[in-house]
C-alpha cells in the first residue's frame, strides 16, 4: 500500500526507472550486438561459410545454392557485418584525415630517444623536412616541449573503408535486382512483337545482318530495332554483342539469332516452304539442306554423310533434283531472339564497382604514416615515433629523422 | 611465323630446365659463378618468353589475352618477371628452386595446347578484354611468387625449429624477409584482383546481360578473392603472420591454379572459351 502510494505520489521516479532499464537493456543489447557484427571472427566465419557452399554450388551445379534461402541470408549477413564494421570506424577515420584546430599534447612512452644540441634549429630542420615530403604538420607549444605530428597518406588509410563501403552498395544493388524481370524478344525481320516482360512495349525488327572483319572472321550479330511504347514509337537503334540496345532502364542484347528460307517446291511436292537454316530434308531419297554462309544461301545435296554438291543460290535461281522436283528459292528471311532485361539494382551496383576500382587503387597509394615529435628544450632531447604499417618504411622513416636532427 | 612457336617454346623450356638444374647444383655445392650463370639463362628464358609473347602479338593483331594458351603464356611471363625483380632486388636466387619448377610445368603443359591463330569471338571483341585479363595476369603471377615464398616460408621454420644447420637453412634467406615478402605480393595482388572481377563483370553486364551469373570462372575468381581477402584481415586484425599466414598463400594459391586450369577443364561454363 505504501509503495503503491508512493508509485502514486511519484510517478515520474518509476518512469525515469522503467526507461532507464529498457534503454539500459537497448543499449546493451545494441552495443553487444554491434561489438558482435562488427568482430573480424564474424567476417571470417561468413566469408569461410560463403567459401564452401561457393565450392559446393560449383561442383553440384544441379543444387539450387546462390538462389537458396541461406544462401542469401548468409549475403545479408555479410552485408550487416561489412556496414556495421565501416560505420563504426568511420568516426575514427574521419578524425584523423580531418582534423582541425590545436595539436592536442601527447605522451610518447617507451619511444626513441636523441640527444641534440639546438632545439630551435632542430625544430625548424625536421619541420622542413617534413614539409618538402608532403606531410601535414600539425605543432603545439607547451612548458618548453614542442609537440609535432606529421602524416601524409591519407588515400591509402581510405582505401579499405571504401572498399568496404563499396562492397555494400554492390550489395545492395543486388538486393534491388530481385525486383527485376527478364524477358525475351524473337522475330522474324519486318515483324512487330511483344516484349514479355514488359507488356507496354513492342518491338519492330527491321533488319539482322551478320558482320565480318576483313579477314572474313564473325565480327558481329546486328538487329536494327524501333521500340514502341503503348503503340507509340519511342526509340530507333540496333543491338550488338557487347553494344546493347537502352531505353530507360530497359536493355536489349542480341542472344541468338537463325534463317529460315523460303523456298517453292515443284514436283514431289506443290507447295511453298520456309526450310529452317542447316536442317537437312529430302526430296526422293536425296538428303539436302540450306545454310545461310557469307555469300548467300548455300544448297548442299548429300550422300550419306557427304556432300556430293553444293550450289549459292540467289533469290529466282532454281535447281532440279533427279527425281525431276524443282526447287526455286525465293527469299530469305533471318529471325532474331534478344534477352531483355530490366534490372533497377544495376545502375547502383555500377556505381559500387566504380567505388571499388578506386578503392582498389587508392591501396597503391602510398602507406599511412605518422611521425609524433617531442623536441625538449629543456631536457635538449627529441623523443620520436614513427606508426605505419610498413617496417621497412618505419625504419627509412626513422634513419630520415635521424639524420635530419644530426644535421647529416 | 605460326610454326615458329612450338620450337621457340622448347628453347624457352629448355632455358628454365637448366636454369633449374643449375640451381639444383648451387644448392648442393654453392658456387657464385655457377649461380651467376643460372641467373643468366633464367633471363634469356624470359627473354624468349617475351619473344613469344611478341610473336602471338603479331600473329594476332593484338595483345595475346585471348585464350588459355595466350592466357597461360602471359601467366609464366609474369611469374618469371616478378621473380627476377625479386632475385635482384632481395638476391633471392634461391626462390628460382621452387618458381622454376612451376614455370617449367606451366610451358610444359601450354606446349600441348593448340597454339593455332583462330578468330576472335564477338563477344571478345571488347576493349573491357584487355583490362580484365591483364589484371588477372598481374594478380596470378604476384600470388604464385607469395606461394612460392609461402612454401619457402615453411621449410626454413621447419629446419629451425629441428634446430639443424642444413642445406635448407643455408639456401634460404630469413623468414622475416620470406614473410614480410609473400605478404607484400598478397598486398599488391589483391587489388588487381578486384579489379579483374570488376571489370569482368562491367564486361558481362555488357554482353552476356547479367553482371554477376555464378558461372564456375566466376565463382571460383570470387573464392580466391574471399581467401587473400581473409589473408589481409587475420593478418591486419588478428596477427596472423608466419606460419599461418604461409598456409593461407598457399590456399590462394591452390584457388587460383583451380580458377585456371581446373575450373576450364572440370566446370564447364560461360567462360568456356579459357
Amino acid at each position: 500500500m505504501i509503495n503503491g502510494a508512493n508509485s502514486l505520489v511519484n510517478p515520474g521516479n518509476a518512469w525515469v526507472k522503467l526507461k532507464q532499464g529498457i534503454t539500459g537493456i537497448f543499449f546493451k543489447g545494441s552495443e553487444s550486438m554491434i561489438k558482435f557484427f562488427s568482430s573480424v571472427k564474424l567476417a571470417v566465419v561468413l566469408i569461410a561459410s560463403l567459401i564452401i557452399a561457393s565450392i559446393f554450388a560449383t561442383l553440384y551445379p544441379k543444387v539450387n545454392v546462390f538462389s537458396s534461402f541461406w544462401f542469401r541470408g548468409l549475403l545479408l549477413l555479410f552485408t550487416l557485418n561489412l556496414a556495421v564494421c565501416t560505420f563504426k570506424r568511420l568516426p575514427a577515420v574521419w578524425h584523423k584525415i580531418f582534423r582541425k584546430g590545436e595539436l592536442t599534447p601527447f605522451i610518447l612512452a617507451n619511444s626513441e630517444y636523441i640527444k641534440i644540441e639546438d632545439s630551435s634549429n632542430c625544430a625548424e630542420k625536421l619541420l622542413e623536412h617534413f614539409k618538402g615530403k608532403g606531410y601535414r604538420i600539425q605543432t603545439k607549444e607547451e612548458n618548453g616541449q614542442l609537440f609535432i605530428q606529421a602524416e601524409k597518406g591519407f588515400l591509402n588509410l581510405i582505401a579499405p573503408h571504401l572498399l568496404h563501403f563499396a562492397l555494400i552498395v554492390v550489395l545492395i544493388g543486388a538486393f534491388l535486382g530481385s525486383f527485376g524481370t527478364k524477358g525475351e524478344v524473337r522475330g522474324y525481320v519486318g515483324q512487330t512483337v511483344p516484349v514479355s516482360n514488359e507488356p507496354a512495349m513492342t518491338v519492330k525488327i527491321n533488319d539482322f545482318e551478320t558482320l565480318y572483319d576483313e579477314d572474313g572472321a564473325i565480327d558481329n550479330w546486328v538487329s536494327h530495332l524501333t521500340l514502341y511504347v503503348n503503340n507509340e514509337e519511342v526509340k530507333t537503334g540496333t543491338t550488338r554483342v557487347n553494344h546493347p540496345f537502352k531505353y530507360k532502364g530497359t536493355v536489349f542484347y542480341q542472344s541468338s539469332y537463325g534463317y529460315t528460307h523460303v523456298v517453292e517446291l515443284v514436283g514431289e511436292y506443290n507447295d511453298t516452304f520456309a526450310l529452317p537454316d542447316q536442317k537437312v530434308f529430302k526430296i526422293g531419297d536425296i538428303p539436302f539442306n540450306i545454310n545461310q554462309v557469307r555469300d548467300g544461301a548455300l544448297l548442299k545435296i548429300f550422300r550419306g554423310h557427304e556432300i556430293v554438291d553444293s550450289i549459292l543460290l540467289a533469290p529466282g535461281d532454281k535447281f532440279t533434283f533427279p527425281n525431276g522436283t524443282t526447287l526455286t528459292y525465293l527469299e530469305l528471311i533471318p529471325f532474331t531472339i534478344l534477352s531483355v532485361k530490366k534490372d533497377p539494382g544495376t545502375p547502383v551496383v555500377m556505381l559500387g564497382f566504380v567505388l571499388v576500382t578506386i578503392a582498389s587503387t587508392l591501396f597503391w597509394t602510398g602507406r599511412y604514416q605518422e611521425i609524433k615529435v617531442i623536441l625538449d628544450s629543456g631536457e635538449n632531447a627529441l623523443y620520436y615515433r614513427v606508426n605505419c604499417k610498413n617496417k621497412t618504411a618505419v625504419a627509412e622513416i626513422s634513419n630520415e629523422v635521424i639524420k635530419k636532427v644530426k644535421g647529416e | 611465323m605460326e610454326s615458329l612457336q612450338t620450337p621457340l617454346m622448347l628453347v624457352t623450356l629448355l632455358c628454365y630446365v637448366s636454369a633449374f638444374g643449375l640451381l639444383i647444383y648451387v644448392f648442393y655445392s654453392p658456387r657464385e659463378k655457377v649461380r651467376k650463370i643460372a641467373r643468366g639463362i633464367n633471363l634469356l628464358g624470359f627473354g624468349l618468353t617475351t619473344l613469344l609473347l611478341g610473336i602471338r602479338t603479331v600473329l594476332i593483331a593484338g595483345l595475346p589475352l585471348t585464350n588459355t594458351y595466350e592466357f597461360g603464356l602471359c601467366f609464366a611471363w609474369a611469374i618469371s618477371l616478378i621473380f627476377i625483380i625479386i632475385d635482384y632486388r632481395h638476391n633471392l636466387t634461391a626462390a628460382g628452386l621452387f618458381v622454376l619448377p612451376l614455370i617449367i610445368g606451366l610451358m610444359a603443359w601450354l606446349i600441348t595446347l593448340d597454339n593455332s591463330v583462330r578468330p576472335l569471338m564477338p563477344a571478345l571483341r571488347s576493349p573491357w578484354l584487355v583490362i580484365h585479363v591483364l589484371t588477372a595476369v598481374i594478380a596470378y603471377g604476384a600470388f604464385a611468387l607469395s606461394f612460392v615464398l609461402a612454401i619457402m616460408y615453411l621449410l626454413k621454420e621447419k629446419q629451425n625449429s629441428m634446430g639443424t644447420e642444413s642445406k635448407w637453412a643455408r639456401a634460404l634467406p630469413s623468414l622475416d624477409l620470406l614473410d614480410d615478402l609473400s605478404y607484400k605480393l598478397v598486398f599488391v595482388g589483391l587489388p588487381f584482383l578486384t579489379i579483374m572481377l570488376v571489370t569482368g563483370a562491367v564486361w558481362a553486364e555488357y554482353s552476356w546481360g547479367s553482371y554477376w551469373s555464378w558461372d564456375p570462372k566466376e565463382t571460383w575468381a570470387l573464392i580466391t578473392w574471399f581467401i587473400y581477402s581473409v589473408y589481409l584481415h587475420v593478418r591486419f586484425m588478428v596477427g596472423w603472420k608466419g606460419k599461418k599466414a604461409a598456409y593461407l598463400s598457399i590456399l590462394g594459391f591452390g584457388a587460383v591454379m583451380f580458377t585456371f586450369i581446373g575450373v576450364t577443364y572440370l566446370l564447364p561454363g560461360l567462360h568456356s572459351y579459357v
